[in-house]
């Protein structure tokens, strides 16, 4: 199947660079080269072009373009965040943090790592099973030398968008800063950093139209932070390095065009994802992994229970149709995802989940064409990986959560 | 298990034995195996195929 005659369905993995991006991009490939700290023609136009990213990228976020720290991408920006924060705040022996179950790699791997390197205490609170952290919980876990709380926007598996406005406001009271990883609902829903009234957040260009290798870190005020990278003073001093200039280019027009068309994606994805919601319906012994209402409007993840998740992408794969797996593929073997085990998931039914995450541009009739594939997909795949003892699952078996029939 | 499927049904079905490393595996994305295909589409990928559900699925492709 040639690349470009594919069904795209992941794209909260990823999504192509939006057109009239491509098109703003090619100049700093080629002609308009310059390093932003030089101080001749060809630099000061870099320069420029960079502010300009900045200046749009802080519309999209509602902040002001000098609280935006450009970083290679989401998985940066949290990790500046958290490290940042903790080499400031652990210096005032404040070491606790505080995480949701659901986190990103990117946040959950640096929180690990600073409390197995240098000491600080982690507390990560449970979701409900739609995915949800509760607000009076991440509160609950605060204490008199809590730093800082890292509740992701949306999650990147299901979908499932966290009431982080609450905890922002429940943060600032408790006197801890509060970050945010934006990177799956920037560009995607309405985010304004000032309503939230969080401290930092984390956005990434390639998912809303930029290109890899791009992102920012919002951050309300920069000194209560230590930066981890050392080097020149590019980013007001906050982050050393030669900017990325057409990653950043492209992550400022993304930003702007993400807001110009952020209510007509909106209502383009819903139209889509409604029909892969749909299949919780239509195909036997089947869920649907996340919040019914607040979810993004391009996620949909689905529990076909024992069809195995993995035989069904790569079969979905081999007919041209790329859908994301909901576990981590190891060399050997399949890893039931963290997430949809917090969520109350058995590992089977949790090895059982793929996510199908729609872009503004999936049409209704590719939408449709998968989702039956799907569905033909899940039987042929149920019969040859269903073990021999199950019979038909109703809504309350055990199976979906972890009771006592299956392959656990 | 596979060629005991096809010793029931003399003469109706082949078994092909492919290498990780032979170009067709790449093709259907092989990273973890056993993988089978049953008339060129993925059975199951990276688990063991349940006999009696693999017995039903060739019967299926023969009698379309």
């Amino acid at each position: 199947m040639p690349l470009d005659r594919r069904i795209y369905l992941d794209w909260n993995a990823t999504g192509p660079v939006h057109p009239e991006v491509a098109d703003v991009i090619l100049p700093f490939l080629t002609s308009r080269f310059g390093n932003p700290s030089a101080p001749y023609v060809l630099g000061r136009d870099a320069f420029d072009a960079v502010e300009q990213s900045r200046r749009q990228t802080a519309l999209l976020l509602g902040c002001a373009p000098k609280q935006l720290v450009f970083t290679s991408g989401g998985t940066e920006a949290n990790n500046l965040a958290l490290k940042g924060a903790f080499f400031s705040g652990a210096a005032a022996g404040r070491r606790h943090l505080v995480i949701s179950a659901v986190e990103h790699p990117s946040v959950l791997a640096t929180c690990e790592w600073l409390r197995q390197q240098h000491g600080a205490d982690l507390t990560q609170v449970p979701v409900d099973s739609t995915g949800r952290v509760d607000p009076e919980q991440v509160a609950a876990a605060f204490r008199s030398d809590t730093l800082l709380v890292s509740v992701m926007h949306a999650n990147n598996e299901t979908g499932t968008l966290q009431p982080v406005g609450a905890i922002a406001e429940l943060a600032r009271r408790h006197g801890v800063l509060s970050h945010v990883d934006g990177v799956q609902a920037a560009g995607r829903v309405a985010v304004d950093v000032s309503a939230i009234g969080c401290d930092l957040y984390s956005v990434s260009a390639h998912k809303f139209g930029g290109m890899k290798g791009a992102g920012a870190l919002y951050v309300r005020d920069a000194s209560g932070l230590e930066w981890a990278q050392q080097g020149g003073r590019q980013e007001h001093g906050l982050r050393a390095g030669t900017e990325n200039v057409p990653g950043i280019v492209a992550l400022g027009k993304a930003a702007e065009v993400a807001l110009r068309d952020l209510d007509a994606n909106r209502a383009a994805c819903l139209r889509t994802r409604a029909v892969f919601d749909d299949l919780a319906r239509k195909i036997p012994m089947t869920r649907m992994n996340g919040h019914p209402t607040e979810r993004l409007p391009n996620t949909t993840n689905l529990c076909c229970l024992y069809a195995d998740a993995f035989s069904v992408v790569l079969a979905l794969s081999v007919q041209g149709v790329c859908v994301g797996l909901g576990s981590a593929c190891a060399s050997h073997a399949q890893e039931p995802s963290r997430v949809l085990r917090a969520m109350g998931l058995s590992n089977v039914a949790a090895l059982c989940s793929i996510r199908v995450s729609t872009g503004p541009t999936t049409s209704l009739q590719d939408a449709e064409f998968v989702a039956h594939l799907l569905q033909e997909t899940v039987e042929r795949v149920r019969l040859v990986t269903s073990p021999e003892q199950i019979g038909v699952c109703d809504d309350d078996c055990p199976c979906f959560t972890g009771g006592t029939i299956g392959v656990e | 298990m596979l060629q005991a499927v096809a010793e029931a049904l003399p003469g109706r079905v082949t078994v092909r034995v492919v290498s990780t490393e032979d170009a067709e595996c790449a093709r259907y994305g092989a990273v973890l195996t056993p993988m089978v295909v049953v008339n060129g589409k993925i059975a199951c990928a990276g688990t063991v195929p349940v006999r009696s559900g693999l017995e039903r699925l060739v019967a299926a492709e023969l009698a379309r």
